[in-house]
């Protein structure tokens, strides 16, 4: 009957606890002011039975009450498989409880303090003090391992992590000839090593924080201090904490509430899954949020020129680097107008074509029974669904749907008359033009913006084209990147950002920042490091 | 202030070039070799200094007014009435010349590209994009002016005149002056109807941000422009000589039809289409930005927004209106239009400076009387 009055109270507190739960805004990671906050108690006991109670049926929830070798007990809880049970266990619960290093005959009353406790018996590094239920509570499921003991109002939080993860392989989105293979992986630890390993300075700073009322979400947001502008952390940071959510599970999540501009099918948030590409644009004076569970790091700000640059642009020779740079450029044209400007040209212009084209198309193109619009949209449309497809499809149903794409569509629809020859180049260029786009979800953007072109072809030829261009570079002349104008380096105009757009320049040229992002510390490379031979008669280098 | 934005110097140069170059590559060409045959050529040289007088007298209007349009100051300058009628005007001229160029561009798409599309399904269409550039505000028209210059006045110079140059006969520039400097003068007088139009200027210059560089970008963008604008009249007459020249419509356009390499590159008409739509499409928006900020100064709105779709209905109606085909608009441009645009461009501003400065003049001595 003693325990009845704890009992009352703990089912208050446990019922308090779980209406909070259930009420929204206390799952906020902000946490509002107006939730009680659950101490600690004394009593082991009330502790364990408020525990129990708020993971009732959370199997993988270890609470776990053992004793002391001095008869002290303890409380241990912890997310069976997020901790490192064999190693925690080795390192302190044997030893409290077979007595190695803890004199039986110590009583309670010998230890001064909880921070005495955690300084003479945890021999593990990452060690905190806790006062809170609530801190308990959210640190257990962080993976930590919690300890609470009988007769005293605080806790330790043993950070004894541990949990299965990919290791960091060769990314499968962003492929290279020439450069790392290592990618970011799920574990947003991990994801901050890769990238201190490649930036080894204090002004490297990784900002932690939880986003997600339920998921609580671990989100990292670095940047290197001193290069960066600090207004644009600013509003990076704020737009981060502005979220209110209920969970992230992907760092896309995160990336639709910090756009500056979500109605746009340009994307103003670069993702990557390189851990180099994220290193270059930190040391350009960009920040990059990292999202636990996503191996896609978030970079911004950015602007139009970077999704058209791919990681080894920079790790190849810089002249056949800039000849590719503008293959992508032209490619990327074609993926975006070479069906349109087909529509236009045969329904329209037919007299823009040399004479001996136009007559073997106008061959090619009797046999078909529709106008081009209604055949270039039959074969887009077949075409973005094979591709859509593929990409879900298991590998090896994959190649099945490739042959029937290939075989079916493209052989048998020619041969049954029922598209045009042409109009089966066309596609096929425009897919492969596609694919030279290195960024995946602007060339997604790109994909779809072909379609409204082609309509506006089929409807006022080549005039149609140019306004749906005016009206597109209205637009990305319109939208920011985190206050960044999206076409910088071309409107604002910069002569130094040329260097990294029209061509690629060698290094040693590129002695400024972004102009936008890094000008705080603006001199990148100092100049006159120009390689050249070395004069003979006096064995110096040529003043360059 | 209505807008917030600010532009740079650079962008503001590139503006002030958009101002003259849109309309010009396309129409004037011919005009002019209209007018002064084979010596037009150098009407752009005239014109440029012209254009320079005008670009002067805003600068030094925005001197005197470092944060005011034409609209506000005219007020300070005339009075709250007169300055207000004044303004009024102004914004019809600019309204009518909004309109002008909408109709230049609806005519030169029929004729060239789409001859059986009615011409106002053209215009609304265009307008239409004109409206959703023109409200996204100053820093926004800017930043495409400034795209469009950059991308595609390297195109047309880089692709056009390069590959024309093969077709061009210094023999048709030749005797100078044959008789006299007649026709030269009233070919300048012709031109100088677009490089006046620089008056526009004043609606920019109160927003760039750093003012040193004002005088510098303004005046290097009348030189480039004078530059620019000699290169297409240049080519008509090298390519075609001044008989044929003079009787084409659109000049230019005929220049590039012409070339052929090879026999494969050849009619790259769609790519001088496509440009010069762009440029066309830059004016349309300065055009139409300067009408609805002044408007909704005059009428002291708050936001100069919805002042952008009254702008472009009425300009819409204005251009149905105003000519009755492309012979009526070539007409007018040979006859009416010169005169107008040097009464009002040139010696309107001039006269504002002018009274500016009397009235400068009499505070400073009011000032130091008492």
């Amino acid at each position: 009957m003693r325990s009845f009055p704890f009992i009352q109270r703990l089912k208050k507190r446990s019922k308090d606890a779980l209406k909070d739960l259930s009420r929204s805004d206390s799952l906020h990671t902000e946490g509002s002011s107006d939730k009680p906050i659950q101490f600690i108690d004394r009593n082991l006991h009330i502790n364990k039975d408020y525990l129990q109670t708020l993971f009732g049926q959370c199997s993988d929830i270890v609470i776990h009450e053992i004793q002391m070798i001095n008869g002290m007990k303890l409380l241990l809880i912890k997310v069976d498989g997020l901790s490192d049970s064999s190693y925690f266990d080795e390192l302190v619960l044997k030893p409290l409880m077979y007595g190695n290093g803890v004199n039986p005959q110590m009583g309670k009353h010998l230890l001064q303090s909880i921070e005495d406790f955690m300084q003479r018996f945890i021999p593990i590094g990452q060690t905190e003090i806790v006062t809170t239920l609530t801190d308990v509570i959210s640190r257990t499921l962080t993976g930590e391992t919690l300890i609470l003991i009988d007769g005293y109002d605080e806790a330790i939080a043993v950070s004894a992590k541990k949990w299965e993860h990919r290791t960091p392989d060769e990314p499968s989105t962003e492929a290279v000839v020439r450069g790392p293979r290592e990618g970011f992986v799920e574990n947003i630890r991990i994801n901050t090593a890769l990238l201190r390993r490649r930036i080894r300075t204090p002004h490297l700073k990784m900002e932690s924080m939880k986003i997600g009322r339920i998921t609580k979400s671990d989100v990292v947001l670095a940047y290197i201090e001193g290069v960066v502008t600090d207004s644009v952390v600013d509003e990076l940071r704020s737009r981060l904490k502005r979220i209110d959510t209920d969970g992230i599970i992907d760092s896309g999540y995160l990336q639709e509430f910090i756009e500056d501009e979500p109605y746009s099918f340009f994307p103003q948030i670069q993702e990557t899954e390189r851990p180099d590409t994220a290193a270059a644009h930190l040391l350009e004076g960009r920040c990059v949020v990292l999202a636990d569970g996503s191996p896609f790091a978030l970079i911004a700000p950015i602007n139009l020129w970077g999704a058209l640059q791919a990681n080894e642009d920079y790790y190849q020779r810089f002249m056949p680097a800039t000849v590719i740079r503008w293959i992508r450029y032209v490619f990327t044209a074609i993926a975006l107008l070479f069906p349109s400007l087909y529509i236009a040209i045969t329904t329209f212009h037919q007299e823009m074509l040399p004479t001996n084209l136009i007559l073997s198309l106008a061959a090619a193109r009797e046999a078909s029974p529709f106008p081009a619009l209604v055949e270039a949209l039959i074969m887009e449309i077949t075409f973005e669904a094979l591709r859509e497809a593929g990409v879900r499809l298991p590998k090896s149903v994959g190649q099945a749907v490739s042959i029937v794409g290939a075989l079916v569509i493209g052989q048998a629809a020619v041969q049954a008359g029922i598209v045009s020859a042409p109009m089966v180049i066309v596609v096929s260029i425009t897919g492969i033009a596609n694919f030279t786009i290195p960024r995946y979800s602007f060339a997604l953007g790109i994909r779809m913006l072909r379609f409204p072109f082609m309509i506006l072809a089929a409807t006022f030829g080549l005039y149609g084209i140019v306004i749906g261009l005016i009206a597109l570079i209205g637009h990305i002349c319109s939208i920011r990147s985190l206050g960044v104008p999206y076409v910088t380096p071309i409107a604002p105009f910069n002569a130094a950002g040329i260097k990294d757009t029209l061509y690629r320049a060698p290094w040693f040229l590129m002695n400024r920042r972004p102009r936008t992002m890094g000008y705080q510390n603006s001199e990148r490379i100092p100049k006159g490091q120009n390689p050249s031979p070395p004069n003979r008669l006096t064995g110096e280098k040529e003043d360059s | 202030m209505l807008e917030k934005g600010c532009i740079s110097s650079i962008q503001f140069y590139m503006v002030s070039l958009m101002i003259v170059l849109g309309t010009y590559i396309i129409y004037v060409p011919s005009l002019s070799i209209r007018f002064g045959g084979r010596d037009a050529w150098l009407s752009p040289i005239v014109a440029g200094g012209i254009g320079l007088a005008v670009m002067l007298t805003m600068v030094v209007l925005n001197n005197y007014f470092p944060k005011q349009t034409p609209i506000e100051y005219l007020q300070t300058i005339f009075g709250k009435w007169l300055g207000s009628i004044f303004g009024a005007y102004l914004i019809w001229v600019v309204l009518k010349l909004f309109a002008i160029i909408m109709r230049e561009v609806a005519d030169f798409t029929v004729t060239a590209a789409l001859p059986r599309t009615p011409p106002e399904i053209i215009t609304l269409l265009m307008l239409l994009v004109v409206l959703y550039v023109t409200r996204k505000g100053i820093e926004v028209i800017c930043r495409f002016t400034q795209f469009v210059v950059i991308i595609e006045l390297i195109q047309i110079v880089a692709s056009v005149l390069l590959l024309a140059s093969k077709d061009l006969d210094f023999a048709h520039l030749t005797p100078l002056f044959e008789n006299g400097t007649g026709p030269l003068l009233r070919s300048s007088f012709l031109v100088s109807g677009w490089t006046g139009e620089l008056f526009l200027a004043g609606f920019f210059l109160p927003f760039i941000r750093v003012k040193h560089g004002t005088v510098k970008s303004a005046f290097w963008s009348v030189i480039t422009l004078t530059a620019l604008l000699f290169i297409p009249i240049f080519f008509v007459i090298g390519v075609f000589g001044d008989v044929l020249g003079s009787r084409m419509l659109f000049g230019l356009y005929e220049v590039a039809r012409y070339i052929s390499i090879a026999e494969f590159l050849e009619r790259l008409d769609p790519i001088v289409m496509g440009s010069w739509i762009m440029f066309v499409f830059c004016k349309l928006i300065i055009f139409c930005y300067a009408a609805s900020l002044g408007l909704a100064q005059l009428l002291r709105f708050s936001d100069y927004r919805p002042m952008v779709s009254i702008v472009c209905v009425v300009a819409f109606t204005m251009n149905e209106q105003l000519f009755v085909n492309q012979g009526d608009l070539t007409y007018y441009f040979s006859t009416a239009h010169p005169p107008f645009v040097f009464l009002i461009e040139i010696i309107f501003p001039l006269l504002i400076l002018f009274t500016a400065m009397l009235r400068q003049k009499w505070k400073g001595e009011s000032h130091a009387q008492p």
